[in-house]
């Protein structure tokens, strides 16, 4: 018998505006021990499915229809009472934001104690001798001392294992991960990953792993279920899910994922975006972004909406493309099989050189070049952590620790490292939107750190900045052309001047001039991202610094902002300071690549020689560490050990020896510089 | 904890020598001689002799230029001699002392039942809210904050002590004296705390820890008695201690209409009489207070709330 | 919140603003309404009851209670709106620069505020307006002393959180000067939750003011005023009840409809209110 059987779940959320349809008639099947991977974008009713499950959907939401079946017992008729007994004994949650599902006043031990005694008749000792163990079993170092810490004095990695810690207390039988690594740093995900896999293959229990990231779903599912707007699209085991994708919107995703291992000119898009759940149109929810409608010129999806069929046994799609009452047109069943007919520009894009270099490419060279539009050299911000007006008594936060780099004109450096290393640091101190510690930088050969006022106005017009979050990049109560147009404000620009400027500018970054009247909440995330772009290019500025501007969008949104800025960047002759932390993202906009850690800049090369040839060992970790799509369940990787050390208590010698799996005495003692070890290619450890 | 406690408390003398200058020359602002002041203390006669004024001014030094009679008066002040009353020539420090003793004892009483009154509701109110019970408690607590307490004294007044004749109308000689007086001054706070714990507890719930709480398989009231009304008691105790601090010098008109010996009432008299030792000493004395109370009720906070981070780095 | 809650909530708003006005008015069209004069006594009519004469019946002195109850309003209400809206643009100004500022000017100035918010008022006021004898300004005075507090506190946390969106840092990146970054984006989100904190205040200010010509302080006679009316009828108020009931209730029902009113705008603009360290 199944574990988990979900029939046409419909979960709708009541709001003012209308009824949000989020989950519209959804069927699952989870088998005792097996790991299934859901996996959808923002907004396509996940996470709606789990809380179904649990029974914590709180209004406005509520389950409408069918049933939910644990261990033949349906979920869904079972008083709250009861549903209490179920929760966290036969199924457990883990949740996306470790550090505030713990709650700040109980002890860390406290929670997994609460959870045990809950639902088994043992005494209070007991309890905390066992959940000392299960902080164990969950990788935590020292658990005895750290059961009785307070849940903010733990990292975000730490964190989730005490989250998963607290889900395994009574051993359920399923365990629902929702987005369980979202949050954390690429390195702490690969660990949390692997915590997970051991953990199922120790006790045996069902996960449901809830997740945008296809790489997550390739490393960890057995089978995987693709939402898309409330349905399921298309539901196989994962092996056949990438190599024999049938829904184009899987084969969307798939493909439009920036990837480390294949470079293309310019990433593919789902263009359009994610519809509204409330009036949902008639037909297939997807049809209006799907290109292999326009392809194939069919009328039906707009009509109907499609069944869930098996095209082969445990292989379902919901398409019209693989109706079998329908007359198939052998131009459907190519030669790998059916549905491969018209795969969707994998591996040759129509509309660049198959040359695999990002266009407006200038060839490779040295670090230290001639005439570089930005220099910035030695650059430190350190931070005083003390309390009360003279900030007494706290240490220094070295954010910033001697970062040397040049940008030429109408190039992109990607500045990559996890959360901490600095990079967002390095980005504002450039622009002074905080003030240096010390370090020279130089644009245009003039000196921006110690500009006076008139000067740093005009330097200002030239540098500017994009940042990551959309929402609070944008003031709600501004309309968007307002927002635009307020450096044309600042610089004298007449009304008339500057209301033209800001439409052109619109026009530049692909929105239309009605939207220079809307607000920020009328807009999506896409579009939003596309304003605070035009904001920052209003002022035709040279040098624009992107500070991680897509990691909070969805995977099909992201390549179409990718895209933007790559041609913006031919068009205008930009250059830009790329921060991420994803290094795949990099891999399709970047002409050089510095890694940051801890505060200093570890490797820097060329792109494809950086992709190709990883020196220093912390590139080599964060590139294992991203979840690959080829599923191989889990290949040979580098996990590094443990936390990132504090800020304020950095490592002697070489800051990454303490979690560097080659590290040798050596690497304790001294600093190691930048060395260049092959042409244009830098990196700063012993061992290279 | 105690570097917080140091830091806000260091404040404190800063504070005072500026109150103290306000208080100190406010009178003098208003015109007010003090020697003509203790006078009419004593003697109900409008037009002293002049002869007999300067006499009086050279006797208690109130002759010499001001600045010199504030530094003198803030010396005295800091060895804890509060001075004299005009009116009664006894010592300021006794009758603050007696006065404030009445007085917490009111103030106590009436916070007591306000706490084990709006709390319970406010989380009731929270537990459902929308329904008939948070309907209720919603506009009850907005009728409690814009009552006239004045108003309401009266009308006790008028039913218990002068219709029903159950109750005492004024005095402070038993625990019958206390019953009016306590129900009238606890109106306001019981309608502020019940909100305010209405709002915290909503706040909690909005938490996620809430959520992961009930995914651990506690049921929904549980998880409001046990983690929700622990975070919000956080903020609800902090504003029971600013409360503390106002009611102090805030029962003033109660007293009044009660014939309450206490601060309020003493000061209000002091007022009256221009009894400037009184009103400089007492005032200083209630400003110290409240921002002693004030401190305390920061580091209840923080003793409370384990997740105060260090303050963010600044560049 | 539900659906039926925010409607609710709107709907206690637009009724606490309507009393609020319909009060304002009879104060304002005093005259309109009765032709008695407040302050003209006619001892042989003393204590009438409600009648068709006179509407509400008199006082001791023969007075129209009405007619002491409609004049009686304009000095307690026009000191408590002056007050406040004193009070209002102060302490929103020094909160929203303090805010931005930041550094030690901001810790002193938070020790202050900290320190005058949680004085009791209504103390500070019988000093001001016993000692400087009482008169509209010094009763304003009286008010405003410790009134701006809460504008500076709430200007500041608003202005605070603010301060960490990324638009403001945009703002700095395109070379907006500080009081341009004030006007554009500071003040139209300090608008909507200072106007609910008035409302609020604007009840609490009147209580005060009330107590305070309770006892004594306030418009003196024979000048009417709700206050003092209260004071006046206490000797008599076992005969005559209603010499006490309507004036207390019409200050109840003003400041009840304000405070109304101002829950309602505070919810509509979410704004941090209540909390101690809002």
């Amino acid at each position: 018998m199944n574990l988990l059987e979900v029939r046409d779940l419909q979960t709708h959320f009541f709001c003012d505006e209308g009824v949000v349809k989020a989950v519209d008639g959804v069927d699952l099947t989870v088998r005792r021990g097996e790991i299934l991977g859901l996996v959808g974008e923002t907004g396509c009713g996940k996470s709606a499915i789990a809380l179904s499950i649990m029974g914590l959907l709180d209004p406005p939401g509520s389950v409408v229809g069918g049933s939910i079946r644990l261990g033949g017992v349906d979920l869904l008729g079972l008083p709250e009472s009861e549903m209490a007994k179920i929760r966290g004994n036969r199924v457990a949650m883990v949740f996306q934001q470790p550090q505030s599902s713990l709650d700040p006043v109980f002890k860390v031990g406290h929670h997994i104690v609460e959870a045990i005694r809950v639902h088994r008749a043992v005494a209070k000792c007991e309890a905390w001798r066992q959940a000392v163990e299960l902080l164990r079993e969950a990788g935590i170092p020292d658990p005895e001392r750290l059961a009785h810490v307070y849940p903010h004095e733990l990292s975000g990695g730490m964190a989730q294992r005490v989250m998963i810690a607290i889900a395994l207390a009574c051993r359920p039988d399923l365990v629902i991960a929702d987005e369980p690594t979202t949050a954390l740093d690429v390195t702490i995900q690969a660990q949390i990953l692997d915590l997970l896999r051991s953990l199922r293959a120790k006790f045996g229990m069902a996960v449901i792993v809830i997740t945008h990231d296809l790489g997550v779903i390739a490393e960890m599912a057995d089978r995987v279920a693709v939402m898309y707007a409330g349905r399921i699209v298309e539901q196989t085991d994962v092996r056949s899910l990438f190599s024999e994708p049938h829904h184009p919107y899987t084969q969307g995703l798939i493909v439009c994922m920036p990837r480390l291992d294949e470079v293309r000119a310019r990433l593919t898009v789902i263009p359009g975006a994610v519809p509204s759940l409330m009036d949902i149109a008639p037909g297939c929810r997807f049809a209006s972004r799907c290109q292999a409608r326009v392809l194939h010129d069919m009328t039906r999806c707009m009509e109907a909406e499609p069944p869930l069929e098996a095209v082969h046994p445990g292989h379902e799609v919901r398409c019209w493309l693989y109706d079998r009452a329908a007359s198939a047109e052998p131009a459907h069943h190519g030669p790998r099989g059916a549905g491969a007919g018209y795969r969707l520009g994998l591996g040759a894009p129509a509309d660049s050189p198959a040359n695999g270099s990002p266009a407006g490419h200038m060839p490779a060279g040295r670090d230290s070049i001639p005439h570089p539009l930005l220099a910035v050299t030695e650059l430190f911000k350190h931070f005083s952590t003390g309390t009360g007006v003279f900030r007494r008594g706290g240490g220094t936060v070295r954010a910033v620790d001697g970062v040397s780099f040049d940008i030429r004109e109408g190039e992109t450096l990607a500045l990559v490292g996890e959360s901490g290393c600095g990079k967002t640091t390095v980005g504002r101190a450039i622009l002074r939107l905080i003030p240096a510690t010390s370090g020279t930088v130089l644009f245009g050969g003039r000196d921006v750190l110690n500009a006076g006022t008139a000067e740093l106005k005009a330097l200002r017009r030239q540098m500017q900045i994009i940042f990551q979050d959309p929402s609070s990049s944008l003031d709600p109560r501004m309309r968007v052309g307002d927002s635009v147009g307020l450096g044309l404000l600042v610089n004298g620009i007449k009304r008339k001047e500057r209301d033209d400027a800001v439409i052109a500018t619109l026009r530049t970054v692909g929105l239309e001039p009605y939207h220079a009247r809307r607000y920020p909440r009328e807009l999506s995330g896409g579009q939003r991202q596309r304003v605070v772009i035009a904001r920052a290019l209003a002022l035709r500025p040279k040098f624009v610094v992107c500070d991680e501007p897509v990691s909070a969008l969805d995977v099909s949104v992201q390549s179409q902002i990718l895209n933007l800025l790559r041609d913006l960047q031919q068009e205008l002759r930009l250059s830009y300071l790329f921060i991420a932390h994803n290094l795949s993202v990099v891999n399709h906009i970047a002409d050089r690549v510095a890694v940051m850690y801890l505060g200093k800049v570890v490797e820097l090369a060329d792109r494809e020689e950086l992709f190709r040839n990883p020196l220093h060992p912390y590139t080599r970790a964060l590139m294992s560490s991203v979840p690959s799509t080829q599923p191989s369940g889990g290949r040979a990787r580098i996990v590094l050990n443990g936390d990132l050390p504090s800020q304020r208590d950095m490592p002697s010698g070489c800051r990454f020896h303490t979690r560097c799996p080659f590290a040798q005495e050596r690497c304790a003692k001294e600093d190691p510089l930048m060395r260049e070890v092959t042409p244009g290619h830098s990196a700063a450890c012993w061992l290279v | 904890m105690a570097a917080l406690l140091i830091r806000r408390l260091a404040f404190l003398p800063v504070l005072l020598v500026f109150v103290s200058l306000l208080v100190f020359f406010l009178p003098r602002l208003a015109g007010v001689d003090p020697t003509l002041a203790i006078l009419h203390a004593r003697v109900p006669e409008r037009n002293p002799d002049p002869e007999v004024l300067d006499r009086i001014r050279a006797e208690l030094g109130l002759d010499r230029p001001v600045p010199l009679r504030f530094l003198s008066w803030l010396e005295r002040l800091a060895r804890g001699d509060l001075g004299y009353s005009y009116v009664t020539r006894e010592p300021v420090a006794g009758l603050l002392r007696e006065g404030l003793a009445v007085t917490a004892t009111l103030v106590g009483l009436c916070l007591a039942l306000a706490v084990v009154v709006a709390v319970p509701l406010g989380v009731v109110a929270a537990i459902r809210p929308g329904k008939w019970l948070d309907n209720l408690i919603a506009i009850g607590s907005q009728v409690g904050v814009a009552v006239p307490e004045y108003w309401i004294a009266l009308l006790l007044i008028l039913l218990f002590a002068q219709r029903l004749g159950w109750l005492p109308s004024a005095g402070w000689r038993g625990p019958a004296y206390m019953v009016m007086p306590v129900l009238t001054l606890a109106f306001r706070p019981i309608a502020y705390f019940a909100w305010a714990t209405r709002a915290a507890v909503i706040e909690a719930m909005r938490m996620d820890s809430f959520r992961a709480a009930r995914a651990r398989g506690l049921t929904r009231t549980r998880t409001i008695w046990v983690h929700a009304l622990r975070n919000a008691l956080i903020p609800v105790v902090t504003l029971v201690a600013l409360w503390l601090a106002g009611m102090l010098g805030g029962s003033v008109i109660v007293e009044v209409i009660f014939g309450i010996p206490g601060i309020g009432l003493v000061l209000y008299n002091a007022v009256l009489a221009t009894d400037l030792p009184l009103i400089q000493a007492g005032l200083v004395f209630l400003i110290s207070l409240a921002v002693v109370i004030n401190t305390l009720a920061d580091l209840a906070y923080v003793a409370l709330n384990p997740a105060i981070r260090l303050s963010r780095p600044q560049p | 919140m539900s659906r039926v809650r925010r409607r609710s909530w709107h709907a206690t708003a637009v009724a606490g603003l309507g009393i609020f006005l319909v009060v304002v008015a009879i104060t304002v069209c005093a005259p309109f309404l009765t032709h008695y004069d407040p302050i003209d006594q006619v001892l042989r009519d003393a204590f009438k009851p409600p009648s068709a004469a006179h509407w509400l019946g008199t006082d001791r002195l023969g007075r129209d209670l009405f007619a002491r109850i409609a004049y009686g309003g304009r000095f307690p209400l026009a000191i408590t709106l002056v007050a406040v809206s004193v009070s209002a643009i102060f302490g929103t100004l020094v909160g929203a620069i303090v805010g931005r500022v930041g550094g030690a000017v901001e810790e002193i100035a938070m020790r202050l505020i900290d320190v005058f918010i949680s004085f009791p008022s209504i103390l500070v006021g019988l000093v001001i307006a016993a000692l400087l004898k009482p008169g509209f300004g010094t009763l304003v005075l009286a008010i405003t002393v410790t009134d701006w507090t809460p504008f500076a506190r709430l200007a500041r946390a608003i202005t605070l959180e603010i301060n960490t969106r990324a638009y403001i840092e945009a703002a700095s990146a395109v070379g907006a000067p500080e009081p341009l970054i004030l006007r554009k984006h500071v003040l139209h989100h300090l608008v909507g939750p200072v106007l609910a904190m008035g409302f609020l205040r604007f009840g609490h200010g009147l209580l005060t003011i009330a107590g305070l010509s309770y006892l004594g302080l306030g418009a003196q006679p024979p000048a009417p005023d709700w206050g003092a009316m209260l004071a006046e009828a206490q000797p008599y108020m076992m005969r005559f009840p209603i010499l006490v009931l309507a004036p207390g209730l019409i200050i109840f029902a003003t400041a009840l409809s304000v405070v109304l009113a101002g829950r309602g705008l505070m919810l509509m603009f979410d704004a941090p209110h209540g909390g101690p360290r809002a």
